[in-house]
């Protein structure tokens, strides 16, 4: 047999394994692991086991993954962000739909304090969904929103999609970060658009509220959101300084998160232990996948295979957006299935390649995944920001109805992406300015 | 009795690894705080939090992620089998896990002897110490390979195990990302 059919045949049998419930960090290590044996002998094989595990938790930039995470969980435990709604409310409570607006304004800042797409929509779930229902939002809109402008999340740095993204692309972090800003301010305007069209075609989808904020009361809404805002522009704004590594910025936002949790006497030895023990399970279990990972893609560059692969798409002379669209699909599908970091760390060591061969900018490309991967979480059957909402709001929201507000957001995600496929500069104008 | 052992092992490694976490978390920002306000960072920052924290950080905790359930899992297939199926799938599962992380083990532990031997440090900014972070590998997958034997004892031996664990992971955490 030769190498490039044991790499594909590697690839077969770790798929079977995953649909029979085995983990996905073992599937992919193991067969990652056995596949060297077969094609270099149990010498190397055992040395790849023994180096990998190590230098990879080992790693100064992946310390920023617990570091955000632990941000976004004390963030979250604390209700720092409830006042981020609030404030959006007061705001825009004059646009058609005004609260559901203010539930995308309040998911982005969120998204600022946190790397993950389910805690975001967790987050604006338990506060914004009760406040829609109470003013007789339709149920559609008001879970669809909150489950879509979660999303947001794992675009607006930080991001753990992006960040891990970056260790196995080999593009600096900070530049991936920075690019990530303006595509996720357009999903949320999207987002509000498709909001304001639908209301305004059918009012009764979004109540308007009697009450019409004053200018003060406005203004005094940021006497309690200014902590929160302080942490979201020394962590973005330090990124984009070049101020901050990756880490830093990790760090000093979860160190302050703590602070403002302390002020707002919230800090007790509860919140720490759940943010804790919620980051350790998470960092650990993302890194069981990635250590996975990186033993497939040893594997996988002894047999060949992403050559094989690079080769092919470079001979049949297909173009980058057809590429790019093929991947969609996979990503999509995968989406239906697994969650996102898992989807992302078992297609990168083929795609990548494919990716460099066909000289797609990388963190173009990285964009454009967490998009793809974005719209995986809200796609049927699967979509895991649903469920999140589901268990949020209970009986209150059937899931086909969670399911039937989110499809508008889709086809506002299908712009939005669209229009980040055909306008790179979307995501490539910030990061040039850092140079 | 074998439980409550595995359950105290795992908690304590756990409370390491939270330690570990909180230490990088006030390392790093002390250390960020001297670099931009004394312009002096400290000098072992970031071999210090690479070698050890991290490594506490990704595998201590590895028993207390299969207690939680939390190992990240595709679940097309299983949702649609009955009962005794299901139950041959997450022995099967579990007997692939056991494999991964024996061998993950042996093979660490190994290397974290050579590794004391020789006396492994870094040569960063300052020179550090690092061969006793080498066997946190080795101790944590170690402790999660019994968890695994003894789930796999459980799961055959006992018919309502698997049910009991399915019951439990409908009733906890919301999200685990």
């Amino acid at each position: 047999m030769s190498d490039i059919q044991i790499g594909f045949l590697g690839l077969a049998i770790m798929v079977v394994l995953m649909l029979l419930y085995v983990p996905v960090g073992v599937a992919l290590g193991l067969v990652g692991a056995v596949g060297i044996f077969f094609v270099l002998g149990s010498g190397a094989m055992w040395g790849i086991i023994t180096a990998i595990p190590y230098d990879f938790a080992a790693h100064w930039t992946l310390s920023s993954v617990p570091m955000f995470l632990l941000m976004g969980y004390v963030a979250y435990h604390a209700n720092l962000t409830d006042g981020l709604f609030r404030m959006a409310r007061l705001w825009l409570s004059a646009l058609p739909g005004g609260l559901a607006i203010a539930s995308i304004g309040g998911a982005a800042g969120f998204s600022a304090v946190t790397g993950s797409s389910l805690a975001c929509a967790a987050a604006m779930g338990r506060i914004a969904v009760p406040e829609m229902l109470r003013y007789n939002y339709d149920k559609g809109l008001a879970s669809g929103v909150v489950a879509a402008a979660g999303t947001i999340g794992s675009m607006i740095p930080p991001s753990i999609m992006l960040l891990i993204y970056g260790v196995f692309a080999e593009v600096p972090i900070g530049k991936l970060f920075v690019a990530g800003v303006i595509p996720g301010l357009l999903t949320a305007l999207m987002f509000a658009l498709m909001v304001v069209a639908r209301v305004k075609i059918n009012p009764s989808l979004a109540p308007s509220l009697d009450a019409r904020p004053t200018w003060s009361e406005r203004f005094m809404s940021l006497s309690e959101t200014w902590p929160i805002m302080v942490i979201i522009i020394s962590v973005i704004g330090g990124l984009f300084l070049g101020v901050f590594t990756p880490t830093e910025a990790g760090a000093a936002g979860a160190f302050m998160a703590f602070v403002v949790a302390g002020l707002r006497r919230k800090l007790n030895f509860d919140l720490i232990k759940k943010s804790v023990s919620e980051t350790l399970v998470s960092t650990a279990s993302i890194f069981v996948i990635a250590i996975g990972a990186a033993i497939l893609t040893r594997f996988l560059a002894l047999t060949g295979v992403p050559d094989f692969l690079s080769d092919f798409v470079l001979d049949a002379a297909v173009s980058p957006f057809t590429i790019l669209m093929g991947m969609a699909v996979v990503y999509l599908i995968l989406g239906m299935f697994l969650d996102p970091i898992g989807i992302m760390l078992l297609t990168l060591p083929i795609f990548l390649p494919v990716v460099e061969a066909a000289d797609i900018n990388l963190i173009w490309f990285g964009i454009l995944i967490a998009k793809f991967l974005e719209i995986a979480l809200i796609t049927p059957p699967v979509g895991l920001n649903v469920f999140v909402i589901k268990g949020i709001v209970g009986d209150a929201i059937s899931t086909v109805t969670i399911f039937k507000g989110i499809v508008w957001f889709l086809v506002a995600d299908l712009v939005t992406m669209t229009l980040l496929i055909v306008f790179p500069q979307l995501s490539l104008w910030l990061p040039a300015l850092m140079d | 009795m074998i439980k409550r052992f595995l359950d105290r092992i795992t908690s304590s490694f756990t409370i390491l690894s939270g330690l570990a976490l909180i230490f990088m978390l006030l390392q790093i920002s002390v250390d960020v705080f001297c670099k931009y306000v004394f312009n002096t960072p400290l000098l072992w920052t970031m071999d210090v939090v690479a070698s050890y924290m991290m490594v506490a950080i990704v595998f201590l905790p590895l028993a207390e992620v299969e207690r939680k359930n939390s190992h990240i899992r595709v679940e097309l297939l299983i949702q649609g089998m009955s009962y005794p199926v299901r139950r041959v799938m997450v022995a099967f599962s579990t007997i692939v896990s056991i494999v991964y992380f024996a061998a993950l083990t042996w093979r660490t532990w190994g290397d974290a002897v050579d590794k004391f031997h020789i006396g492994e440090y870094v040569m960063g900014e300052a020179q550090v110490t690092v061969w006793p972070s080498r066997f946190f590998l080795p101790i944590g997958c170690a402790v999660l390979v019994l968890l695994l034997l003894y789930k796999l004892w459980r799961y055959i031996t006992d018919k309502e195990f698997l049910e009991e664990e399915e019951k439990l992971a409908a009733s906890g955490e919301l999200f685990d990302e």
